[in-house]
C-alpha cells in the first residue's frame, strides 16, 4: 500500500458510511419487524452497546500505531495471525457481497425491473472494484463529499416528512417482549459498529491530524445513529408499525410520501442517493481492506495482487447466485444470523488482540 | 480519455433494459374496480400520448387485477404505466367481498400508493369515469373536487390508499369512504361528492350525510375551518369555525372527545343584542350545544351500527392496552359498552364588522 496521508475528518466520514450502510434498505425492515413499536427504545439501547464496542475498536486502531490490520495481528500473534486474518477477510468479503447484492436487488425491484440482476451486479462490482483500487485516500475524499450530500438529503427528507408524523403511532411504546428488544438491540449494535473495523486498512500514524481523530470518530458515529434513529422513528410515525411491516423497504415507502408544492413528487428517487452513496462507500472500503490486507499478509507482488483481486471480484459475482435466493423475505429475515455470527467473530478477534497486546506489554 | 470512455459507456447503459418511449405507454389515471361472480371488472381511464393527448376509458374483466390490466395492455397495444394513478373507485361488491384487490397495489413496485380511494354506488359506476373524457378526465377532476371540498366545505373526507391500509391493519378503527355520485343539472352531468359511506362487520352500509361529514371531520382533526348554520329563536346564524382541534382522553373508563375551536359570526338574525359580553357568551353556549349534539349523533351512528370510524378503540388500544384484548376479540361489539362524553369549547373571537 503506498504511503497515503489521510485527515481525521475524511476517515471519520467513512465511519458514517460503514455504520449506516447495513441499515438503509437492508436491516431496517428486520429491526422494525422484530422490535415493532419498541424500535426507538431498542435503537437507543443498541447505541449504548455500540459506544462500548466502538471504544474497543478505537483501542484496537490505536494499538501499534504504525501498523495496519494485518501487520498488527502479525506483530502480536506471529504465525497464528493467519488463522485470524484470513477468516476476518472472509467475513469482510461476505459483508461486501451482502451489501452489493442487496443494493442490486433493491435497484432491480424498484427501478430496473426488466434488466437482469447480473447486469446491475456487474456494474456495482466494477464501480466498487475501481474505487477500491484507487486506495483509501480516494475513498475518504468520496466519503467526505458523500457525508455532506447525505446530511443535506436527510435534513430535507426529515423536515418534509415531519408534519405527517402522527405521534399516536408510537403507542403503545412497548408491544413486544423484553427478549425481542434486547436481541434487536444487540443485533443493531453489531451491525452498526463492527464494520468500523475496516478503518484499520491504514495505520493510525497515516492520519495527519490524529489528535483530532477521537473527537471526529465519536461525532460521526453519533451523526450516523441520529440519522438512522430519526429515519426509523419517522417511518413508524407516518405508516404505523403494522403498515411498515408490510413492506420490504419501509423507509423507501415512507419517502414516497414526500410531496412539495402539491405537484413535485417522486422525490424519493433523489433521496435514495443517500443509501446508494453509503453502500458504495462502505463496500468499496471493505473491498479495499480485503485487497490491501491480502497483499500485506502474503507479501504479494503487484502482478499477483492484481490477479487475486480479479479472482475476488469473480467470486463476489458468483457467490450471490449460489447463496442468496431470489427472495427478499429470506434476505431480510433469514440471513440476519449468518452475517451476525461473522460480525461476532470479528469482534472476538479485536478483543483477543487487545488482551494479547496488553499481556505482552505487561 | 479512459475516464471519458467509461462515463459515456455508463450513460449509454444507465437505463438498463427498461427504456420505454412515452408514446408507447398507457398512463392509467383512474380505475373503477367492481367484483362479481369471482371476477374483477375494471374500468380504467387512460391517458394516451401519440400525436395529441387523449383520454380513453376501457373495461376489462379477469380473475385478478393483473389479468385485467394485461387485457388493458393488449387492448391499447401499449405498456402500462401505473405510477400516475390518481384515484381508485370501489363498488359495494368489491368492498364487501374482495378486500385483497389491495395486494396488487401494495406489491407492485411501480405503484406509488399515493392515490385516493372512493366509493361509488352501482347505479353510477358506468358513468363516473366517462364523464370528463373530452376534458382532462374524471380522475383528475375527482382529485380537484376533493381538494376543493376539503378547502371550502369539509363535508367529505379524503381517503388515501395508505390511510386505508393503515386503518385496516390497526386495531379499533374502521375505514369510511367518500362517496361519488353523478348529478344532472340543467341537462349536464357532473360528478359530485355526497355523503361518506362505511361498512360494518355485518357488511351493512352506513351513511353519513354532508352535515354529519362536517362533524366527523371535526372530531377526527381532518379540517381546520368550516361554516355551520345554527338555529336560534326561529331564525339562525352562521358561524365560521377555525383552528378546530379535537383531542381525546381515556380516563376512568370514560372516553372524552374534547373539541376546541374559535368562531367568527358570518351572519346573524337572532334577537340577542351582541354588544354585551353575556350575549357573546350565550351565543358561544348555543354553538357548543349545537356542535355537541351533532357530534353525539355521529357517536350514536358509530355505536348503534357497530362501526368505529372515529377510532375510539384505536386510541384506547394505544393508551390502555390491557383494557381490551384487541387481538382476539371484536372491538366493535364492545363499542356500546363505552361511556363517551363530548366537550365543546368555542371561543367567539369576532362578531364581524357590525357591533349589534
Amino acid at each position: 500500500m503506498k504511503n497515503e496521508k489521510i485527515n481525521s475528518f475524511g476517515l471519520s466520514s467513512l465511519i458514517c458510511s460503514l455504520c449506516s450502510a447495513p441499515f438503509y434498505g437492508i436491516f431496517s425492515s428486520y429491526t422494525l419487524h422484530s422490535s415493532r413499536n419498541a424500535t426507538p427504545i431498542s435503537l437507543i439501547i443498541g447505541f449504548v452497546i455500540s459506544i462500548i464496542i466502538s471504544y474497543f475498536i478505537l483501542q484496537f486502531f490505536k494499538t501499534n500505531k504504525n501498523t495496519n490490520f494485518s501487520s498488527k495481528l502479525k506483530n502480536i500473534f506471529n504465525n497464528f495471525s493467519y488463522f485470524l486474518i484470513i477468516p476476518t477477510l472472509a467475513c469482510s468479503l461476505f459483508g461486501y457481497i451482502l451489501l452489493t447484492y442487496r443494493l442490486t436487488t433493491f435497484l432491480s425491484s424498484q427501478y430496473l425491473i426488466e434488466t437482469p440482476k447480473y447486469i446491475l451486479l456487474i456494474s456495482i462490482l466494477l464501480l466498487t472494484f475501481y474505487v477500491a483500487n484507487k486506495g483509501i485516500e480516494t475513498i475518504t475524499r468520496v466519503s467526505t463529499i458523500s457525508l455532506y450530500i447525505s446530511i443535506i438529503i436527510f435534513l430535507f427528507d426529515f423536515f418534509s416528512l415531519l408534519p405527517q408524523v402522527n405521534f399516536q403511532n408510537f403507542l403503545p411504546i412497548i408491544d413486544v417482549s423484553l427478549n425481542s428488544i434486547i436481541i434487536s438491540s444487540i443485533i443493531f449494535a453489531f451491525y452498526f459498529t463492527i464494520p468500523i473495523i475496516h478503518i484499520n486498512i491504514i495505520s493510525m500514524n497515516q492520519i495527519v491530524d490524529k489528535e483530532k481523530f477521537n473527537k471526529y470518530y465519536y461525532l460521526t458515529i453519533l451523526i450516523a445513529f441520529i440519522m438512522i434513529f430519526l429515519s426509523m422513528s419517522t417511518t413508524i410515525g407516518i405508516l404505523g408499525i403494522n403498515t411498515s411491516n408490510l413492506f420490504d423497504y419501509p423507509l423507501y415507502t415512507t419517502l414516497k410520501r414526500i410531496k412539495l408544492f402539491s405537484f413535485l413528487d417522486s422525490l424519493e428517487n433523489i433521496s435514495i442517493m443517500l443509501w446508494i452513496l453509503y453502500i458504495i462507500n462502505a463496500s468499496s472500503t471493505m473491498l479495499s481492506f480485503v485487497f490491501s490486507s491480502l497483499k500485506d499478509t502474503f507479501k504479494l507482488s503487484i502482478k499477483k495482487s492484481k490477479i487475486i483481486n480479479i479472482l475476488i471480484l469473480l467470486i463476489s459475482f458468483a457467490i450471490p447466485n449460489f447463496i442468496f435466493f431470489n427472495n427478499n423475505y429470506n434476505e431480510s429475515y433469514e440471513y440476519i444470523w449468518l452475517p451476525f455470527s461473522l460480525l461476532v467473530f470479528m469482534f472476538i478477534v479485536i478483543i483477543i488482540t487487545l488482551i494479547k497486546n496488553r499481556l505482552t506489554n505487561n | 480519455m479512459k475516464k471519458l470512455i467509461i462515463v459515456i459507456f455508463s450513460i449509454l447503459i444507465l437505463y438498463g433494459c427498461d427504456y420505454i418511449e412515452i408514446n408507447n405507454l398507457v398512463i392509467i389515471s383512474g380505475m373503477l374496480i367492481d367484483y362479481k361472480d369471482n371476477n374483477y371488472y375494471i374500468t380504467s381511464q387512460i391517458i394516451e400520448n401519440e400525436n395529441e393527448t387523449k383520454i380513453k376509458v376501457y373495461k376489462t374483466k379477469g380473475v385478478s387485477i393483473e389479468e385485467c390490466l394485461t387485457e388493458l395492455s393488449k387492448l391499447s397495444n401499449k405498456d402500462l404505466f401505473i405510477s400516475h394513478l390518481k384515484v381508485i373507485i370501489l363498488t359495494e361488491s368489491t368492498i364487501k367481498n374482495k378486500n385483497d384487490y389491495q395486494d396488487y397495489f401494495l406489491r407492485d413496485s411501480k405503484s406509488k400508493m399515493n392515490f385516493y380511494v372512493y366509493y361509488v354506488d352501482d347505479k353510477y359506476k358506468d358513468e363516473v369515469l366517462n364523464i370528463y373524457k373530452d376534458n382532462k378526465g374524471s380522475a383528475l377532476y375527482i382529485k380537484d373536487l376533493m381538494e376543493f371540498n376539503n378547502k371550502i366545505f369539509s363535508s367529505s373526507t379524503p381517503l388515501s390508499f395508505l390511510d386505508l391500509i393503515y386503518k385496516q391493519k390497526e386495531y379499533g378503527i374502521d375505514e369510511i369512504y367518500p362517496n361519488l355520485v353523478v348529478k344532472e343539472n340543467n341537462g349536464e352531468k357532473v360528478l359530485y361528492l355526497q355523503n361518506i359511506i362505511g361498512f360494518n362487520q355485518n357488511k351493512e352500509k352506513i351513511i353519513l350525510d354532508d352535515k354529519d361529514g362536517i362533524f366527523y371531520n371535526m372530531i377526527t382533526n381532518n379540517i381546520q375551518k368550516t361554516s355551520i348554520n345554527i338555529p336560534c329563536d326561529n331564525k339562525d346564524f352562521t358561524i365560521s369555525l377555525n383552528d378546530i382541534k379535537t383531542s381525546y382522553k381515556w380516563n376512568n373508563n370514560i372516553f372524552n372527545i374534547n373539541v376546541k375551536t374559535n368562531g367568527k359570526l358570518s351572519s346573524y338574525e337572532c334577537s340577542y343584542n351582541l354588544d354585551s359580553v353575556n350575549s357573546t357568551k350565550k351565543i358561544s353556549s348555543i354553538v357548543n350545544t349545537f356542535i355537541k349534539r351533532n357530534i353525539n349523533d355521529i357517536v350514536k351512528i358509530s355505536v348503534n351500527n357497530k362501526i368505529d370510524f372515529i377510532g375510539i378503540g384505536n386510541y384506547i388500544y394505544r393508551h390502555d392496552t390491557d383494557y381490551f384484548n384487541f387481538k382476539n376479540n371484536n372491538w366493535n361489539n364492545k363499542l356500546d359498552k363505552i361511556k363517551i362524553k363530548v366537550n365543546v369549547d368555542t371561543t367567539i373571537t369576532s362578531i364581524g364588522e357590525m357591533r349589534k
